[in-house]
């Protein structure tokens, strides 16, 4: 029954008796379909060989594009630290504590080797009160080793804001020291008006800033020549 | 895919870029493939142009050969649409029985390939040619698939795309109208 589902009438006496005449294309059609079909694999073959390296060209072309343009003309070239360290002078909180540092007296070198490293960066003050120039408070003679790392500190702080001076940023904010002191008007071309920098003086003096009180009105009568004997005249 | 089937592992290297390969599966077809298209098409020229477009359809479509079924399948379910492309290019209606002056036609156009051909070809042989001339073209190509490419009924019913009991009872409609022809010359079963 498998045969005869497969196979329901015999094939070989009806090939027998159609035989075999036409039974093979001329061989011009073999040359032909032949040639036709070695063709066709090859152009796979040739774009196999020139697309890598055409790629690996491409994208190294790419690359080299890609660097000239962040690092050419008119592209910033790099981050510098100054332009890190400045806006976070202007942002950092004024109020931030220092916290207090009490070393043993004979960690003298380990002290110093560490406390630069503890040293939050510089802060900028935001009132004329915190301008002023701190009270000298004397030192506990019982830690000589913290005076030394004190120093220490002090020099590298006075480092930093040297460089931080140099930036835009922080001689912006050097500009603004100055005028909260009353000297010079922001751009620092104009003097500001006697009457108010005259009370300012006063107010530093009833502060105790004698100095700085002295200094103010030098500069004063510097910048309105006359206005003060006119105003406020002083036994001489 | 049959696991013995080798034509289409050859077809496979053939698509991977193997020339040799297509070189074998083309020395295995070629003979029974032009023999279907020669006594489909009847006309030598368009047996030609047939053969050539069913060639060149396989080597057009290697890449996305996928070997579901047997190479040969494939091979004549393209070969098959090449002759229906030729029948509606030549505006021949597809279910038209052959007139008989076709069929004497081509008896002749047999007969008179050389006299060689002519001498070797018998009485009985011419007349089961005509014969399958005159055959609707449905029943005719199953007979030609079954005997010349060797394709089982299921197969066929797949090229043609019939259902495997039509395709065997055309083969059964086709081989008994050719014994009527052939008379006592006809094959016993």
């Amino acid at each position: 029954m498998a045969q005869d589902e497969e196979q329901p009438i015999a094939r070989e006496p009806w090939q027998r008796l159609l035989g075999e005449r036409d039974a093979a294309p001329p061989e011009t059609t073999d040359a032909r379909i032949r040639a036709a079909a070695r063709r066709a694999p090859a152009p796979r073959t040739r774009a196999a060989r020139w697309w890598l390296p055409a790629s690996l060209a491409a994208s190294f072309l790419l690359a080299v594009m890609l660097v000239q343009w962040q690092f050419g003309e008119g592209q910033p070239a790099l981050v510098t630290e100054s332009d890190v360290v400045a806006p976070m002078i202007l942002t950092a909180p004024a109020s931030a504590p220092e916290p207090a540092i009490d070393l043993p007296a004979g960690d003298t070198a380990e002290a110093s080797a560490v406390l630069p490293l503890q040293r939050s960066p510089v802060v900028a003050p935001e009132t004329a009160q915190e301008y002023a120039p701190a009270p000298q408070v004397a030192p506990p003679p019982a830690l000589p080793a913290t005076e030394s790392a004190r120093e220490r500190e002090e020099a590298a702080l006075m480092d930093s804001s040297a460089e931080a001076r140099q930036s835009a940023p922080a001689r912006a904010v050097a500009s603004r020291e100055l005028g909260n002191l009353g000297a010079l008007s922001k751009s620092g071309a104009e003097p500001q008006p006697p009457d108010e920098w005259y009370a300012r003086i006063e107010a530093l003096r009833v502060a105790g800033h004698d100095a700085e009180a002295d200094a103010e009105l030098a500069r004063l009568e510097a910048a309105w020549p006359g206005w003060l004997e006119k105003n406020h005249p002083q036994p001489r | 895919m049959e696991a013995g089937d080798a034509d289409a592992q050859l077809m496979l290297r053939y698509a991977a870029g193997d020339a040799r390969a297509f070189d074998a599966l083309y020395a295995s077809h070629r003979s029974g493939l032009w023999r279907f298209i020669r006594r489909s098409v009847r006309d030598l020229a368009a047996t030609d142009d047939v053969f050539q477009e069913c060639w060149s359809r396989v080597i057009a479509n290697r890449e996305r050969y996928q070997p579901t079924a047997r190479f040969a399948t494939w091979l004549y379910r393209i070969a098959h649409n090449c002759c229906m492309d030729h029948w509606r290019k030549s505006g021949r209606r597809g279910r038209r029985e052959t007139s008989d002056d076709d069929a004497v036609a081509a008896a002749a156009d047999e007969a008179a390939t050389g006299p060689l051909d002519a001498l070797q070809s018998a009485e009985a042989g011419t007349r089961l040619v005509a014969a399958l001339a005159r055959l609707p073209e449905e029943q005719r190509a199953v007979f030609l698939l079954y005997v010349e490419g060797g394709l089982s009924v299921a197969e066929i019913g797949e090229v043609t795309g019939v259902n495997p009991e039509t395709a065997k009872s055309r083969l059964r409609y086709a081989v008994a109208r050719l014994k009527e022809t052939l008379g006592a010359d006809a094959p016993a079963d």
